[in-house]
């Protein structure tokens, strides 16, 4: 199992992947948003998405898990 | 009687001759391998190979080797010439960088602490090498090399401040005062892998560079200090350890190990040393691509520096320090340029405190040395809010107008994105058209963010609409309408900016810039020192 984790403290805007999609190494998955500017979030590895735990308007942490992936 | 024979023999070595060598044999690593095995054990190198590493081979020339430590009222000679070569530091003159540059502009003054001696402590002897060793910088203008490993000022040295020596406190010791006398008069490089303390560390904090290894403590107390000091007990390692010394902005270039320390050294010297004639450009045509067509895209302004400069020649100093802001030296064509370019990927881009005193510093390296500036531009402005005031935010940021507006070097600034405000104009000399302006196509700019000056500036007329809808609506075309007003293009029509340019001419634009630049005469006076922060 493995986990995307939020690179910064930011509010999602976009989730671009479903449950059950297939992902590359450096596809965009989430877009998140801090001071007005959009930051992606990139896959760190292939892998199918297993579990989405945010959704559009939430406010994560650094750190925070934003998808499961398996 | 057979006369004797009256030709000498050159070949054979006379005593005294045999004696002189004897004494420099002390000194040598091959004769003290068990100093070479303990440098080993924790990833080290010795004084002496990293001073035979920096210089060019055979260029050295060593003042003082046959010093020893001001302790013959407790030791026999013998054992401090032992135990105690050169006194501990290796000081000389050597030639950095040679083949690039020719022998005028690669001579440099080494300095270089032997931790296995005292542990690097700064003694009596020692003291005077470096005062001698700067006084020929000060006549030559030479550039400085400092290894700066060492616990600081040495207690033990009976001869010099013992119950029979001729100091106290040596308090008027002259090496720290000529030290931070130098700083702006030639490049000081500052170097350190293990322990530095003390005043080891207060020449390292004088340095124009601070370059550490991952295994470097710096701290103007060590452990013995700090205990002194009814402060606490602390191992060496707790104090000043790299993850801390980076983040504080005190090491302005993280390595693995000396070999990697040394290489740095010799690059970072390079962009003070002159053009270089092997270069090459990256395909400029990628910088037409490189800022997203979404305004609010954050992208990668390190990946705009390295494309827009010569293959492999960005080099970056205070990476993890002042995020919002980056700071280096490139090369252009060969010719070398200290850069500031804002990150839109931390707080949009904003500048802070500790990015703004990031950039003053690289204005006053660039100016005490003769290097141009390239600033990047791509801010929404100073940041803003009651808690960046909390750390002094109007004081570090009008550093950069002051700084700025005292450079007297080419300084050139090219807006990637957005140019709005009093941050901008910080980032371009104090303000649009101080120097050579341009913006690329994608440029924005604005008095403040446009957001805020159309809610503000049309707040009457926008309340004055009852239907929320309507208003929004008002307030759209009014942002429209400034955004429109704030493009590159109009403000080039306007005379606010010089130019808007094809960013895969960004290169060409700098370079007759210089031509031009370089045309002017140089202007006389003093040449400022670098703050240390």
């Amino acid at each position: 199992m493995k986990v995307i984790e939020s690179p910064m403290a930011g509010k999602v805007v976009e989730v671009l992947v479903e449950v059950g999609q297939s992902i590359a190494e450096d596809d965009e998955v989430i877009i998140l948003e801090a001071m007005k500017m959009e930051n992606p979030v990139y896959a760190p590895e292939n892998g199918v998405v297993k579990e989405i735990k945010v959704e559009v308007g939430k406010k994560v942490a650094e750190g925070e898990v934003l998808i499961v992936m398996e | 009687m057979k006369a004797s024979s009256n030709k000498p023999d050159s070949e054979s070595i006379r005593p005294e001759l045999a004696e002189m060598y004897r004494r420099y044999s002390y000194g040598l690593d091959e004769n003290r391998p068990d100093v070479v095995e303990k440098r080993k054990k924790t990833n080290q190198r010795t004084a002496r190979a990293n001073v035979e590493d920096i210089c060019d081979p055979g260029s050295f020339v060593e003042y003082g080797a046959l010093a020893i430590a001001a302790q013959r009222g407790r030791r026999s000679e013998e054992d401090l010439r032992a135990r105690t070569p050169a006194d501990g530091i290796i000081t000389g003159i050597g030639s950095v960088n040679g083949s690039e540059f020719g022998p005028e502009k690669s001579r440099c003054v080494i300095l270089a602490y032997d931790y296995s001696v005292l542990a690097g402590t700064q003694g009596y002897f020692n003291h005077r090498k470096k005062d001698r060793m700067l006084r020929i910088a000060y006549e030559e203008c030479l550039p400085l090399i400092l290894f700066a490993e060492g616990g600081g000022g040495r207690p033990g040295d009976v001869d010099a401040d013992g119950p029979n020596g001729v100091f106290v406190a040596g308090l008027d010791c002259t090496t720290f005062a000529m030290f931070g006398g130098y700083s702006g008069k030639a490049p000081i490089v500052g170097i350190v892998s293990g322990r530095c303390f003390a005043g080891n560390a207060a020449l390292l904090g004088c340095c124009d560079v601070i370059i550490a290894a991952k295994n470097a403590n710096i701290g103007m107390g060590g452990p013995v200090m700090i205990e002194g000091g009814g402060l606490g007990v602390f191992a060496p390692e707790e104090v000043g350890p790299v993850d801390v010394q980076t983040k504080s902005g005190v090491i302005d270039i993280l390595v693995e190990d000396d070999a990697e320390a040394v290489a740095i050294a010799k690059k970072y010297l390079s962009y003070f040393q002159g053009k270089i004639d092997n270069w090459e450009a990256p395909d400029q045509k990628k910088l037409r691509k490189l800022i997203p067509e979404n305004r609010r895209r954050v992208y990668d302004m390190r990946l705009v520096i390295k494309t827009l400069a010569d293959v492999d020649s960005f080099l970056e100093i205070k990476k993890d320090f002042g995020l919002g802001m980056i700071t280096g030296f490139i090369r252009i064509e060969g010719q070398p340029f200290g850069v500031i370019a804002n990150n839109c990927k931390y707080q949009a881009g904003a500048i802070e405190a500790e990015g703004a005193d990031k950039a003053a510093r690289l204005m006053q390296i660039c100016n005490a040395h003769g290097l141009p500036i390239l600033s990047l531009c791509d801010t929404p402005g100073f940041m803003v809010g009651p808690d960046i005031e909390t750390r002094g935010q109007v004081r570090h940021v009008c550093r950069m107008f002051v700084n700025g507006a005292h450079a007297t070097v080419p300084y050139f600034t090219v807006v990637t994105r957005r140019g709005y405000g009093l941050g901008a104009m910080a980032m371009a000399k104090g303000g649009f058209t101080q120097c050579p302006i341009v913006a690329w196509p994608t440029g924005e700019f604005g008095g403040m963010g446009l957001e805020g000056f159309v809610k503000k500036g049309y707040e009457k007329q926008l309340n004055a609409i009852e239907d929320p809808v309507e208003r929004e609506a008002l307030y759209n075309k009014l942002l429209d309408q400034q955004y429109a007003r704030g493009k590159a293009v109009n403000m080039a029509a306007y005379l606010e900016i010089d130019a808007v340019i094809d960013p895969a001419e960004t290169r060409n634009w700098l370079m007759k810039g210089m031509e031009s630049a370089m045309a002017r005469p140089k202007p006389e006076g003093k040449r400022n020192f670098i703050d240390t922060w």
